[in-house]
């Protein structure tokens, strides 16, 4: 009789071992259509009129999209090298086209390329069987994926200076690129919602950093652009408090919400994040070696820069962009914050300082404005 | 009429009765009267007075206090507005407030109408006497105010909640060595006043632009603004808020709105001294020395008078464990964007504001004799 019952208890768990599996493969099968869907219901087109694809030393391929400068224009003499910020893409800096700050500073005159760092956009993805995975680093961007796209771009100018225009952690990674290979190949920087370190102004974002090295654990990669793709028809309004820390939904409209859900958001390697909740505890952001501090070492940096920062921006608060001007020794730096009480139509949050509705009107000619009285 | 008719309209008598006698006894539901009390200052005498008598020798200075009295109180504390504002705001005429919350929580309150503001000394009393009031000096009378509650109430825990610059005082008393505290709330309060934003550096020079000795909040909302401004807001949607109720915003205008004056206005503008940025400064080195109590920091990332880089401590290079900062905003589960004024009159700040700062009030260290005090020395 006791066999009888350890048979049947042996059936059930069976039974429910297969039912698990079976839910989780259908779960992964509606999530990748939807995902599929998301890219064909909120549909994108591309201005770029090439993409290069240029090789790291350890052998990633960085795609660089190109957008020419207008012949109309005046003659410029830098290109304008874009980068976008942690878990994005392109589509980042060119999402439609009016909210296309390279298509903007294109029509300045000024040739402009838009870097996909690895794993994001067209740049090299780990895939299943590739030898290549996603144990990759803050450093890697920018000791492989910078240097890499910008000698390229310097290289095809007369000066070999490059004006860099960097997003969030985008432009996080020149702070670091300047201090560890120099700047002779930079002639400014214009650091959008970039802090110098994470801060802790957010404490549900605080609260979740406990959490987060999880994916560490489970997987080598957050499935943040997954997750995000999955939710875009639902990205509009705000239904959850985080939401709000990366736009100011009065400055958003429906349709941007869900295209950028849908095209700008990539999974993150979790090697990267475990950095930045590490930057989070300790109040600096090092190497992963945890010798070089790139919070403490922006002293070095003199290269003229310009810090831009939303009001309501809660990863790249206002007060932590003031430490970074405070702490470059540049004689030439300039720092906004893009607030209603200084004159602009909206408290910007940290998105939509690039995606915003009325990013075109005042960010995007401000931007443009600082690069060609630095050109 | 039946006698069971009787016994109904009896019992509907006898509930209505219990249920006025129960309004009567219940504190939370009957008006509460503030009792006025005169910080006069002479020279650098101070002492607290029931009613102002007539000044000899040394022409005299008061402050208008205002008692909240209550039987076995938790502690005592003590409200401090900010720039423009007096006292109601803490307990605005007919709506009521933080002070009305706070107290009902069982506490000894007192709100202080600063110099300039309210029933205060303020400019015109004495006609060859401008209002000279700086930051320097607001902190002075509050460091003598909380001097005088403190020997008043020797065993009550002493509370200081400040908005604003009435917030800077309150630092500026405890980085000068007061160590009276308790606690300390501050709300939208400078640290710094460098990095100010452009719709407040206008407003420190409208005296000078108007030629007038004072202005005041009600003056200004008809000011049109700099096309800079990306919007017709002005002055009241940029740095107060553009989202109070009608009623509200009309008791603010009738109770509230107080004079600035320009001596005050130039100390703000000499402190923050055109920088671009916050930084550390002799204030928050001196906090960074001295013995600090608990201190709730309160701030919000849309008040455009007092913006959170000049507000947040852990911004200006001060980390110290007695600091527990909160920024109010959606991202932080709040209910909405506050501006600085929005802190304490908006109808959603007693849901995401007051109750943050009742709990914290009651989680301090409590005195072990407040229970048998009797509190109130009436001299």
């Amino acid at each position: 009789m006791q066999e009888g019952r350890l048979q049947k208890q042996s059936h059930r768990s069976r039974r429910a071992f297969v039912a698990a599996a079976l839910a989780l493969s259908l779960s992964a099968i509606v999530g990748s259509s939807v995902v599929g869907c998301a890219h064909l219901l909120f549909p994108l087109e591309e201005r770029a009129t090439e993409v290069i694809y240029v090789e790291t030393e350890d052998g990633w391929r960085i795609a660089l999209h190109h957008f020419p400068a207008a012949d109309s224009a005046p003659k410029r003499r830098h290109p304008v090298l874009v980068c976008h910020g942690i878990t994005s893409n392109r589509h980042n800096w060119d999402l439609t086209e009016r909210l296309s700050f390279p298509t903007h500073i294109a029509k300045q005159g000024f040739d402009t390329w838009v870097m996909e760092l690895r794993g994001s956009g067209l740049s090299t993805k780990p895939g299943w069987f590739d030898e290549r995975n996603w144990n990759y680093n803050f450093d890697d961007y920018v000791l492989q994926d910078l240097p890499t796209a910008i000698d390229f771009v310097a290289s095809l100018t007369q000066t070999g200076k490059v004006h860099w225009v960097g997003h969030s952690m985008g432009s996080m990674i020149v702070y670091a690129y300047l201090q560890r290979l120099g700047e002779e190949k930079i002639q400014s920087v214009t650091a959008v919602g970039a802090p110098p370190r994470v801060f802790d102004s957010n404490h549900l974002l605080t609260g979740s950093y406990e959490l987060l090295p999880l994916a560490d654990w489970v997987y080598d990669e957050l499935p943040s652009g997954f997750v995000t793709a999955l939710a875009a028809p639902f990205s509009y309004p705000a239904f959850i408090p985080l939401a709000h820390m990366f736009w100011n939904y009065d400055n958003v409209s429906p349709q941007t919400a869900r295209l950028a859900a849908a095209h700008a958001v990539e999974n993150l390697s979790a090697t990267v994040l475990v950095q930045f909740v590490a930057s989070a505890r300790s109040g600096f952001m090092t190497s992963v070696d945890g010798i070089h501090n790139y919070s403490h070492g922006l002293g070095s940096i003199t290269v003229p820069i310009f810090f831009v920062a939303g009001a309501l921006d809660q990863l790249a608060p206002p007060v932590v962009m003031m430490e970074a001007f405070s702490s470059v020794s540049s004689s030439d730096k300039r720092i906004e914050v893009l607030s209603r009480a200084n004159g602009y139509a909206h408290d910007y949050g940290h998105v939509d300082l690039v995606l915003g509705d009325t990013a075109p009107d005042e960010v995007y000619p401000m931007l443009a404005r600082w690069v060609v009285e630095h050109d | 009429m039946t006698e069971s008719c009787r016994g109904r309209i009896g019992l509907v008598c006898a509930l209505i009765v219990a249920c006025g006698a129960m309004v009567s006894c219940v504190p939370s539901l009957s008006k509460i009267r503030p009792r006025r009390l005169y910080l006069v200052m002479k020279g650098d005498d101070a002492q607290l007075e029931t009613r102002l008598g007539a000044a000899s020798g040394e022409p005299a200075r008061w402050l208008a206090l205002y008692e909240y009295p209550m039987r076995q109180p938790r502690g005592v504390v003590v409200f401090v507005h900010g720039l423009g504002t007096n006292a109601q705001v803490w307990d605005l005429p007919g709506i009521g407030g933080l002070a009305t919350v706070v107290w009902r929580s069982g506490y000894l309150v007192y709100t202080v109408d600063m110099q300039g503001a309210g029933d205060s000394w303020r400019e015109g009393i004495f006609a060859d006497r401008p209002d000279d009031s700086t930051v320097p000096l607001w902190s002075r009378h509050v460091e003598l105010v909380l001097d005088q509650l403190a020997a008043r109430h020797p065993d009550l825990p002493l509370v200081g909640v400040g908005h604003g610059i009435g917030g800077t005082a309150l630092y500026q008393a405890l980085g000068s060595g007061f160590d009276g505290l308790s606690g300390l709330v501050t709300i939208g309060a400078p640290l710094d006043f460098g990095g100010a934003t452009r719709a407040f550096d206008l407003l420190l020079t409208m005296p000078d632009r108007l030629g007038l000795p004072t202005v005041a909040w009600r003056q200004l909302a008809g000011v049109q603004l700099p096309p800079q401004f990306a919007t017709s807001r002005g002055f009241e949607g940029l740095l107060l808020s553009e989202q109070l109720p009608d009623d509200v915003r009309r008791a603010f205008y009738r109770s509230v709105s107080s004079n600035m004056s320009r001596s005050l206005l130039r100390s703000i503008r000499q402190q923050g001294s055109g920088r671009e940025v916050a930084t550390r400064n002799a204030l928050v080195d001196a906090l960074g020395k001295s013995k600090l109590p608990p201190i709730l920091m309160l701030t919000a990332p849309s008040d455009g008078t007092a913006p959170p880089w000049q507000c947040d401590p852990a911004g200006l290079g001060l980390r110290r464990s007695e600091f527990e900062r909160r920024y109010l905003t959606q991202s932080n589960g709040d209910s909405m964007e506050y501006n600085h004024l929005d802190l304490l009159l908006h109808p959603r700040a007693r849901r995401d504001v007051y109750p943050l700062i009742v709990s914290w009030l009651r989680e301090l260290p409590q005195s072990s004799d407040a229970q048998l005090s009797q509190v109130v020395r009436y001299p």
